[in-house]
């Protein structure tokens, strides 16, 4: 058997249980602790293992495991060889004996015969340096020399299996090294080595391989390096962090108490009171100093990371690739390792806030996600309220991929807190508040624990509702808040800070419809804090009508260029067109849009800018907030009916994008179309509901590219874009998509599947003219 | 059965482990192991004097008489007493080593029997003084000790089984064998004791082994089978109970010390 052979140690499935009496002053409670659960794994002979963790994770358990002092509850423990273990330095040695006399004595617990010993005591007495004072009662011993008798007297067993419990730390810098020297020493001789440490320096010189044990699962298995880092960036920040907001939470309630006691004239409790404040703010500034060290401990780890990956990189760029590789595994186990912890914290109960039958339901545990319910109707689909970020090469991370902790909860508060391990490394403070008007305020705070920033960030809302429900809605707009059509209902959905603006996406055959959030335009991605602040409302349709005017408004990016009756209105990524007295588009009018990952991104989306404003031309910029896309429109009024487009796309980073167009709503008594030669008219039974398209392809080479629409009483309309490569024309009734009845003209550029991804660059978007009433 | 099995294979660390304790036991004083009898001899002169001087109880050799029933009951209080803390006490040992658990009670009741040979050894001579032909029944002396120290050790290893969990148990003991002492006619004669409180030692399980060694050492002759018989079965009883409870017990035992 080839794998007896290699194998040391091989555990499987062990689980241990402790049962903790927890005292009150009234009762005893009994509560199981579960000290380890479900851990596997195996160990190479000659291999050298550091187990590391913080307290309580259950490395001490597995050590006495290991060492078979304790047989687990479950599982299957397999060890080959002997075994010596260094847990309890010392055990046995009697303080009134000398250290001689207790070397003999103990000598046949650490499974020395008597020869044995006394072929080997000369060694022992050598190495262990304490000269005459071998012959002097154990209790007249320093600790030091204490600790050297008893290492040197276990060093010497000549085990298989070697495990140590942090007890190299002892002892002085001499007698350390000699440790870690017969250590190693035993490493050579293809002994194999288990070390529980927290100090990683020595732990580095002697193993290769690390376990990250934490509450008694095994979550992270690797070379050493990272394993501690793996442990050491994320807890302690994180640890902080908590321990800040519980500071925080303390102190804002004594804040309240104090205000109390201020009413009631109470003057000692009020000082009381006030010295406490003083005290939790101290604790307050104590903890965020502490933090700040961490946070320079991590800095400096870091650092150090960075040198060495540089140099690294020098070397061999492959070893770099299988790095990052290996990184995204570790991000996939951790995810594992997450749902396993989120499992086992199931029994928690969902936590909700209740205003008139309007609640959100946080229900972390059981589907990592919120809800929004009115008068017990689900309003949210399954994934509920969630936010997506982008950050370096990890698309569209998403809160149900965090680990969630509900740090506070009464009936008006809750408050998450949202992980996400290395190496995404982010965290999220979700904080509901029931105001005392009914509305639900919902804060979302976004920091990236390392140096890089989080790129995009967006909050999304997806409803179950259907489209038809949406029927007055426009929900391509970007506004300070927003309706969204309920069954009898309307969520109203309005943000303080930010502009926010709805959508629709097509996931698994399923349409839903949720909200993004624009950040202000001051406030451009990527920052390092990200906060975004909203405000939930339920309202009855008539309530909103009246009502519309108290979401607040934003100032609007718009001009108007005009020469002789042709007019055109740029607003917000948006141009109405107008011949007087004819309005010529309807809806959206002139606008673009982009498709990447199943969603449309409007060009009524985007945060614009005006670069230059003149009375027939317009040139202004847009940033898409949620990809790295930004487009440059020039617009010319060439005479008084032809307008010219010169529309072109700068992408920032590369990224996907499947299908970009330009559009052109129109009015739909434009129902004659003709593409050279060949005349057409718009079916004229085509409801508003049906769907009705027809494609055009290309037609450079006859010269004719164009397209001449005309309508009754309107005049005529010539589309001429100068058709780039892959680019097409098509025609459709546009009722079905926003509300408004139109003609919609596209010219849209497709990728195909594989090329879809899109490089950073400048690429041209649009060219070509509008002829209003005139030729092709 | 196993239990046998096990002691001899440790019988090394058992007997370190029964030298550390005796060593650690009169470590630093002078006169060491004189006082393995030196202390019952004492306690035993005080009482006879008591109990003929003060009292006003003579019997013949009444000295003699408290001495035969003070020795062992010394080595069997003091056995329980130890082992009764002896699990918590070798905490430090049992958690570096992968050590079979019974051979901790063992070895107590071990230095403790080791401590009542001597003692009984120095003492012997007065009781032979008293009568050479008591020399003859010597032999039976042995097996009297054997019983005993079974006894001893089944009910040492249900003691230190109990009390880790319940740790009740070794506060009240000491109360216990106070009074279980003076159920026992160690100081006074079977026959003072009134006849309605008979029962009481009649039923008393310690009786029965005091009687084995008063047989031996005072009067010379060779007990009646049914006293032995009856002896033989109670160390057996507390020996296979001590197994049974420690055994069941054992495994937690690491979790709660």
């Amino acid at each position: 058997m080839t794998s007896e052979n290699n194998t040391a140690i091989e555990l499987t499935n062990i689980s241990e249980t402790y049962q903790l009496e927890i005292k009150t002053e009234t009762q005893i409670i009994r509560e199981n602790f579960k000290a380890l659960q479900d851990v596997s794994f195996s160990v190479h002979k000659g291999e050298a293992v550091a187990i590391i963790g913080p307290n309580g994770a259950g490395k001490s358990t597995l050590l006495r495991i290991l060492a078979g002092l304790l047989k687990p509850e479950k599982g299957q423990v397999r060890i080959h060889g002997r075994v010596s273990s260094l847990l309890d330095l010392g055990a046995g040695f009697h303080s009134e004996l000398t250290g001689r006399d207790n070397l003999l004595l103990n000598a046949s617990l650490y499974d020395f015969s008597r020869e044995e010993l006394n072929s080997k005591l000369e060694q022992i007495l050598r190495f262990a340096d304490i000269g005459k004072f071998i012959d002097v009662p154990v209790r007249c011993y320093s600790q030091g020399m204490y600790v050297r008798l008893a290492f040197s007297l276990a060093i010497h067993v000549d085990p298989d299996i070697l495990l140590i419990d942090d007890c190299l730390a002892v002892g002085d810098d001499g007698f350390r090294i000699k440790c870690i020297d017969k250590v190693l020493e035993f490493k050579s001789k293809n002994k194999t080595i288990i070390f529980v440490t927290h100090d990683f320096g020595t732990a580095r010189q002697v193993c290769t391989r690390g376990l990250y044990l934490r509450q008694g699962n095994i979550l992270q298995d690797g070379p050493l390096d990272e394993v501690v880092q793996a442990y050491l960036l994320p807890l302690d920040v994180d640890k902080s962090s908590y321990k800040y907001l519980g500071a925080k939470i303390v102190a804002d309630d004594l804040r309240e108490r104090a205000a109390a006691a201020d009413r009631q004239q109470d003057e000692e409790n009020r000082r009381r009171l006030d010295q406490e404040i003083w005290l939790k703010a101290q604790e307050e500034r104590n903890i965020l100093e502490q933090t700040a060290w961490h946070k320079a401990q991590a800095e400096r780890i870091r650092h150090e990371q960075a040198e060495w990956r540089l140099d690294q990189e020098q070397r061999n760029s492959l070893e770099l690739q299988e790095r990052i590789r290996y990184e995204q595994d570790i991000w996939r186990k951790a995810q594992e390792s997450r749902t396993n912890c989120n499992k086992a914290r199931r029994s928690g109960p969902v936590e909700l806030l209740d205003a008139q039958g309007f609640r959100v339901v946080v229900a972390s545990p059981q589907n990592l996600g919120v809800q929004i319910f009115s008068s017990d109707n689900l309003l949210t689909d399954d994934d509920g309220i969630r936010t997506l970020f982008n950050k370096g090469r990890f698309k569209d991370v998403s809160s149900s991929a965090a680990s969630w902790r509900i740090i506070k909860v009464s009936k008006t508060f809750i408050l998450c807190f949202l992980r996400w391990p290395k190496p995404v490394h982010v965290t999220q403070i979700w904080r509901w508040v029931l105001m005392s008007d009914g509305n639900i305020d919902f804060r979302v705070e976004t920091r990236s624990l390392d140096e890089q920033p989080v790129d995009s960030l967006r909050t999304e809302c997806r409803l179950l509702s259907q489209p038809g429900v949406m029927k007055n809605s426009s929900f391509c707009g970007k506004e300070k808040g927003f309706f969204m059509g309920l069954k009898n209902d309307v969520l109203c959905v309005s943000s303080q800070d930010n502009q926010i603006t709805a959508s629709y996406a097509h996931t698994e055959g399923k349409i839903c419809f949720y909200f993004l959030t624009v950040a202000d335009k001051e406030l451009l991605y990527p920052q390092p804090i990200i906060k975004h602040h909203y405000s939930f409302q339920v309202m009855s349709e008539q309530v909103r009508d009246e009502s519309s005017s108290i979401l607040p408004h934003h100032n609007v990016v718009a001009h108007t260029l005009t020469k002789m009756e042709l007019n055109l209105h740029f607003s917000e990524g948006q141009c109405c067109l107008r011949h007087t007295p004819n309005v010529l588009t309807t809806g959206m009018g002139l606008y673009t849009s982009l498709y990447a990952d199943g969603i449309w991104y409007d060009s009524t989306q985007a945060l614009w800018r005006v670069i230059s404003a003149g009375v027939d031309r317009l040139v202004v910029v847009g940033r898409w907030p949620w990809l790295p896309v930004s487009q440059i429109w020039d617009i010319q009024l060439v005479s008084d009916t032809k307008i010219r487009l010169d529309l072109s796309m700068q992408v920032l980073k590369a990224c996907p994008l499947k299908v970009y167009e330009t559009a052109l709503m129109l009015d739909p008594v434009y129902r004659h179309w003709s593409a050279g030669e060949a005349v057409h008219v718009f079916p004229e039974d085509v409801t508003l509901d049906d769907f009705f398209r027809i494609c055009l392809s290309s037609r450079a080479a006859d010269g004719h590219h164009g397209l001449l629409l005309r309508g009754d009483a309107m005049p005529a309309l010539a589309f001429i874009p100068d058709l780039l490569p892959q680019q097409r024309i098509m025609l459709e009734n546009a009722a079905h998509l926003h509300g408004a009845e139109s003609r919609l003209l596209h010219c849209s550029r497709v990728h195909k599947q594989e090329e879809s991804f899109v490089e950073a660059g400048e690429y041209n978007f649009f060219k070509g003219f509008i002829n209003i009433g005139g030729e092709i | 059965m196993k239990i046998f099995s096990l002691f001899f294979t440790h019988r090394e660390i058992i007997w370190n482990l029964v030298n550390k304790n005796l060593r650690a036991k009169y470590a630093g004083s002078f006169l060491g192991m004189l006082w393995a009898f030196i202390n019952p001899l004492l306690l035993a002169l005080i009482i006879s004097f008591v109990f003929t001087h003060i009292l006003r109880m003579s019997s013949t050799n009444f000295y003699l008489y408290i001495l035969s029933g003070l020795l062992p009951w010394t080595f069997f209080a003091g056995s329980l007493q130890e082992a009764a803390m002896s699990i918590p006490a070798h905490a430090a040992v049992l958690k570096q080593f992968p050590l079979p658990r019974e051979i901790i009670p063992l070895s107590v009741v071990l230095a403790n029997f080791v401590i009542f040979l001597i003692g009984l050894l120095a003492v012997l001579p007065l009781f032979i003084m008293i009568d050479v032909q008591r020399l003859m029944v010597l032999p039976l002396l042995g097996v009297a000790l054997i019983t005993l120290f079974i006894f001893t050790l089944g009910l040492s290893l249900v003691l230190s089984g109990l009390s880790v969990q319940w740790r009740d148990i070794t506060h009240m003991l000491n109360t216990f064998l106070t009074f279980w002492l003076w159920l026992t006619p160690v100081f006074y004669a079977v026959d003072i004791v009134p006849a309605e409180f008979r029962v009481v030692i009649d039923w008393n399980p310690f009786y029965p082994f005091l009687m084995l060694f008063r047989a031996a050492l005072l009067n010379g002759v060779p007990w009646d089978f049914v006293e032995f018989g009856i002896s033989i079965a109670l160390s057996m009883l507390a020996l296979f109970t001590g197994a049974f409870i420690f055994l069941n017990k054992e495994h937690k035992f690491l979790q709660r010390i």
